[in-house]
């Protein structure tokens, strides 16, 4: 042993000793090196101030103002994507952010809560595991001044500032209606519903919408709900089983895109995957319009979905939260409408997830009438 | 009197068999009340393709439990691996092959780290497994930032969608590696020592059985069942994504114990295990063909967890009397 640590002494002292002796002295740049370097800053400092949002995050001392982002989870691209835009808006106009995530920790929400109303930041973007169970939270925020605004999913029992959501019953009744539209009593629509999570609120209000436009109608029949728990192994199984009592079926309404791979490839397993116009489709509704969505239109195996941007989601988030800061008044709640994206307008430049994934700093920014950009 | 002893050989041999009783029972109830769609080839099939991978995993899990530990990082190992292999392939372009033996080589890592932590350290098995689990998925989530990646080669679909024999590669899986599995249980000194220390790790180390090394190698075959899980789902899916595995930990145990896996060590095997997994399997797909109501579906599977684990009770209870009455 001690034979070890005199070679592992000895090996440090010789790195110590090489690393000293062999340091070269700093050279001095080049002048053209120099020039460009200064160039690069300035564009840089250029690029910066040309952003929408540059300075608007920044209070009358030049100090940071810092938003607080709790979030449910970065499992999903929403999610992530939605904490990944704010925080590049945020960071762009010039402030702080600081994020965490519950995991779906409902207790550790609110401690998280807790975490940012004593780390005293400005605002506070909250999107909750649950709209059932995020009161508390919401409460904490409230009682400590700091304007909170809810984002995706609103909270049952206490009201923030400002909820900034898209109409998820309205999602489910734009995929009704389309089914409604294109069956008929001479052709009715069998239909498998692959549900989100049972309990969920984001799920029992897109099944509610659904079932709220089509469980009136002579000529259309869920034969089935899969819970899939967002999983789209689970999703696989579930067209693999109902298929198996219900060949009949003959369309699919997904509540999230997040069980796209399985639909697809159990489509593929039973060979009932045939593109959209082509004799045997069976036509595939969904929501959200993710990248795993968007590829699918694109592939030609999905005809419709209602597009639920976190992008457009995240920038008027920002915008409300900054007017909250100077002390505006902002609204109670800002209800976004969902685009429908069908092959006809899939590559457009408007669709989110026609970004690069995860690399937010190169995504443009959303110009929205929804709320715009605060002036002090 | 006679009619006495049959009783008591039929009900010895119920309990040693509990797990098929149930399994049984179960298929002609949905057998019934599906009107026989639940017992068509195809369905069949269908059934015991999605038990591969939860199968495996019960596998894997079986021999932990066997020696009073749990592994709840399998969901995570799966997750994790997939992950490796995924960024291997569509990132780095390496060809599918190496990424397999990369995915492996992670999930024994973890299966050696999690042995060495309880066996060595004596970590109590529910707590570093469970950080276990944290580690690896949040290793995973943060590789993965939310996205979901495409684009695996098409040699990877081989694994859960190819067929051989009109079974799928994946349920060839599940049985290949059941029988090696059952052989080592039943005929190797590994299998042999692993129930002698979950019947008695105290009395089994005094006999000189090697209990730390026995138990590192549960914990990495566990980790490795979990692996190839993790590559059966991903090639279901062909994507991968980092809510693969998610929650498997709790199928794979309740497959164990639904199957006759003694949550106090010593006792049940693999056989067992696969059957539990099938039984779970069977309950999931009756139900989704009967198009029962999800809220429902979810009462169901639990009772049947909490109406398996009470037969497990009995049972023993039963084995321990008919010994002493013996």
């Amino acid at each position: 042993m001690k034979k070890t640590i005199s070679i592992l002494l000895a090996l440090a002292l010789m790195v110590f000793a090489f690393g000293c002796t062999t340091a070269e002295p700093v050279a001095e740049p080049a002048p053209e090196a120099a020039e460009a370097a200064t160039e690069a800053v300035e564009e840089a400092l250029e690029e910066v101030a040309a952003h929408p949002l540059a300075g608007k995050a920044v209070d009358e001392n030049g100090e940071p103002l810092v938003l607080g982002y709790l979030s449910c989870d970065v499992m999903n691209d929403w999610t992530s994507t939605c904490q990944g835009v704010s925080r590049t808006l945020w960071e762009a106009a010039g402030g702080e952010v600081i994020c965490y995530v519950s995991n779906y920790d409902l207790a550790l929400e609110v401690s998280y809560m807790n975490d940012l109303i004593e780390l005293g930041v400005d605002a506070i973007i909250y999107q909750c595991s649950d709209s059932y169970a995020g009161a508390p939270a919401v409460e904490a925020a409230k009682a400590a001044g700091i304007p909170i605004i809810t984002v995706d999913m609103d909270v049952e029992g206490a009201d923030s500032d400002c909820y900034v959501h898209i109409d998820q019953p309205g999602m489910g009744k734009t995929c009704g209606q389309w089914i409604i539209d294109r069956y008929s009593a001479e052709n009715p629509a069998k239909v498998l519903e692959i549900a989100g999570l049972v309990n969920h609120s984001a799920a029992v209000q897109r099944g509610g919408g659904f079932h709220e436009a089509v469980d009136s109608i002579d000529y259309i029949d869920v034969v089935n709900t899969v819970d899939t728990g967002w999983d789209p192994d689970v999703a696989l199984n579930g067209i693999l089983d109902a298929f198996q009592a219900n060949p009949e079926i003959n369309v699919i309404y997904s509540h999230s895109d997040s069980m796209m791979p399985g639909i697809i490839e159990g489509l593929r397993q039973i060979g009932k995957l045939v593109p959209v116009g082509e004799e045997g489709h069976i036509p595939v509704l969904s929501i959200d319009c993710n990248f795993t969505g968007i590829q699918a239109v694109r592939d030609g195996y999905v005809d419709l979905i209602c597009e639920h941007s976190p992008q457009l989601h995240a920038t008027i988030c920002v915008n409300v939260a900054l007017a909250a800061i100077y002390g505006q008044e902002i609204p109670s709640d800002i209800t976004i409408t969902s685009p429908m994206v069908d092959p006809s307008n899939v590559d457009s430049p408007d669709r989110w997830a026609n970004n690069v994934a995860g690399e937010f700093a190169s995504w443009p920014y959303v110009q929205q009438d929804y709320f715009p950009i605060p002036t002090r | 009197m006679k009619q006495q002893s049959i009783l008591k050989k039929a009900l010895t041999n119920f309990s040693r068999n509990g797990a098929l009783v149930i399994l049984v029972i179960a298929v002609a109830a949905f057998a019934v009340l599906t009107k026989g769609k639940n017992i068509s080839i195809s369905n069949i099939i269908n059934i015991l393709t999605q038990v591969s991978s939860v199968g495996i995993m019960a596998i894997g899990m079986t021999m932990v439990i066997i020696d009073r530990g749990i592994d709840l990082s399998v969901g995570g190992v799966a997750c994790l691996s997939v992950v490796v292999a995924a960024v291997g392939m569509v990132k780095i372009g390496l060809p599918w092959y190496v990424c397999i033996v990369f995915m492996i080589i992670t999930g024994l890592l973890i299966g050696f780290l999690n042995g060495i932590l309880i066996a060595k350290l004596k970590m109590q098995p529910f707590i570093c497994t469970m950080a276990m689990l944290k580690t690896t998925q949040g290793i995973a989530y943060y590789i993965m930032q939310g996205k979901t990646l495409f684009g695996l080669p098409e040699q990877w679909a081989f694994f859960g969608q190819s067929k051989f024999l009109g079974l799928p590669i994946c349920v060839w899986l599940l049985i290949v590696l059941g029988f090696i599995a059952f052989l080592i249980l039943k005929f190797s000194r590994f299998g042999r020592e692993l129930y002698a220390m979950g019947g008695n790790p105290q009395a089994a180390w005094m006999a000189g059985i090697n209990v730390n090394l026995n138990r590192i190698a549960a914990y990495m075959i566990s980790s490795f069942c979990a692996t190839v899980a993790g590559l059966i789902i991903s090639s279901r899916i062909m994507c991968a994504q980092t809510s693969i595995g998610d929650g498997s930990e709790l199928d794979a145990i309740a497959s164990a114990v639904i199957g006759g896996v003694s949550m106090a060590g010593g006792e049940g095997g693999v056989i067992g295990a696969i059957i539990g997994a099938i039984i779970i399997s069977v309950i999931n797909n009756g139900l989704n063909l009967m198009a029962v109501s999800p809220y429902l579906q979810t009462v169901i599977k639990g009772l049947v967890i909490f109406f398996a684990v009470i037969f497990d009770i009995i049972r023993r209870r039963n084995m321990e009397q008919l010994k002493a009455n013996q």
